[in-house]
């Protein structure tokens, strides 16, 4: 098909009227599109599978997977994964929560608003309150952007900073209860961190923060 | 098409983007390579640029797409030990917890023909014409 301008233009409009057509009118079910809870849902996905591929058990424990539009803490009374280890263990994955951060414990509990910062999908030990940043074995940020731009990696180094000091490698806290391959981070504790992105560009931004145990994932729906 | 076509094709496309709230993707900003000969940061070529907002709108699309919420629901319950979750919902943050409401996010709609139309549009925008040159890398 020979494409000029004038085609070009058209098939641009028609896109764009279906796409209005399609879109909902409610502004709180436009807030889910524009939220990125379709995308945290797919990252999600990707996680159980993966996780399970590791050799974890997981079980759903609800009926609904419920996100939230303002994270929040722990209650095992919400929808979660419960997950068992290879070596016995047993973790909780919950959606939109916030933690406890490493300077809030290490000032002796902060008081202003820097005390907590959200993860996306977070596994831990606990199952009830605000985790603390030892508590977490894996956290995933998720960004349903279509540009990948370079605050998100500053976004991500200061999430990394305030769960973990940087060491020398150790196998993270999920190998060291039997999932395999064994993952090594230069963190302690030393919890698994996947920022996942649906832009390419993002691949271009990950070696330096690797050093810290971030794990750059592209994963685009 | 000539690079004046191209201005043109991204003009309506940014206006559209913009209309839909979508700046971030109509947002130059994003489009930018770096001349190798003089260091500077310049635009990319119209022609490239066109394809990678294209694309860029169809990321965007992909993240609005009903039909990926449903895969993965369909994923969680073959990765899970019993049923695993049957819905998904997002919960709103209201005045007071008695006001919040549900909002399904499988009840979203399906996308994926037009990021079909979007995708193919891209293709053959980028397919047709001209070479950027060897000094521009993107």
């Amino acid at each position: 098909m020979i494409m000029d301008k004038k085609a070009a233009i058209k098939e641009i409009k028609n896109i764009f009227a279906g796409y209005k057509a399609l879109t909902p009118k409610d502004s709180k079910v436009l807030k889910v599109l524009t939220d990125g809870k379709l995308y945290e849902l797919f990252v999600l996905a990707h996680l159980i599978e993966s996780l399970r591929m590791r050799g974890f058990t997981l079980a759903f424990k609800g009926t609904t997977l419920k996100f939230k539009a303002s994270p929040g803490q722990i209650k095992t009374s919400d929808p979660h994964f419960e997950i068992n280890a290879p070596d016995g263990s047993l973790l909780w994955l919950f959606v939109d929560i916030e933690f406890e951060t490493l300077g809030s414990g290490a000032v002796g509990g902060a008081h202003d608003r820097s005390r907590r910062h959200e993860v996306d999908i977070v596994i831990v030990t606990v199952t009830k309150g605000y985790p603390l940043h030892d508590q977490i074995a894996l956290g995933v940020e998720c960004k349903a952007v279509a540009n990948f731009s370079k605050s998100i990696v500053k976004e991500v180094l200061g999430v990394r900073r305030e769960l973990s000091y940087f060491r020398d490698a150790q196998p993270s806290i999920l190998s060291t209860l039997g999932g395999v391959p064994s993952v090594s981070l230069r963190a302690e504790p030393a919890s698994e961190f996947w920022l996942a992105y649906t832009d390419a560009k993002g691949d271009q931004y990950s070696e330096s923060p690797a050093a810290f145990g971030i794990e750059f994932k592209h994963l685009q729906p | 098409m000539d690079e004046e076509d191209y201005r043109a094709i991204i003009a309506a496309l940014a206006a559209e983007l913009r209309a839909i709230g979508a700046e971030d993707v109509a947002d130059e900003a994003h489009y930018i390579g770096v001349n190798s000969e003089t260091g500077e940061p310049i635009l990319i070529l119209p022609q490239e640029r066109l394809v990678a907002m294209l694309f860029a709108f169809e990321r965007f699309l992909a993240v609005r797409d009903g039909e990926i919420g449903r895969k993965a629901i369909a994923r969680l319950q073959q990765n899970v030990e019993g049923e695993g979750p049957m819905a998904a919902v997002l919960v709103t943050t209201e005045e007071t917890v008695s006001d919040r409401a549900e909002i399904d996010l499988l009840d979203m709609p399906d996308l994926g023909q037009l990021r079909s139309r979007v995708r193919i549009l891209a293709e053959q925008i980028g397919s047709r014409d001209i070479e950027p040159p060897p000094f521009l890398r993107a």
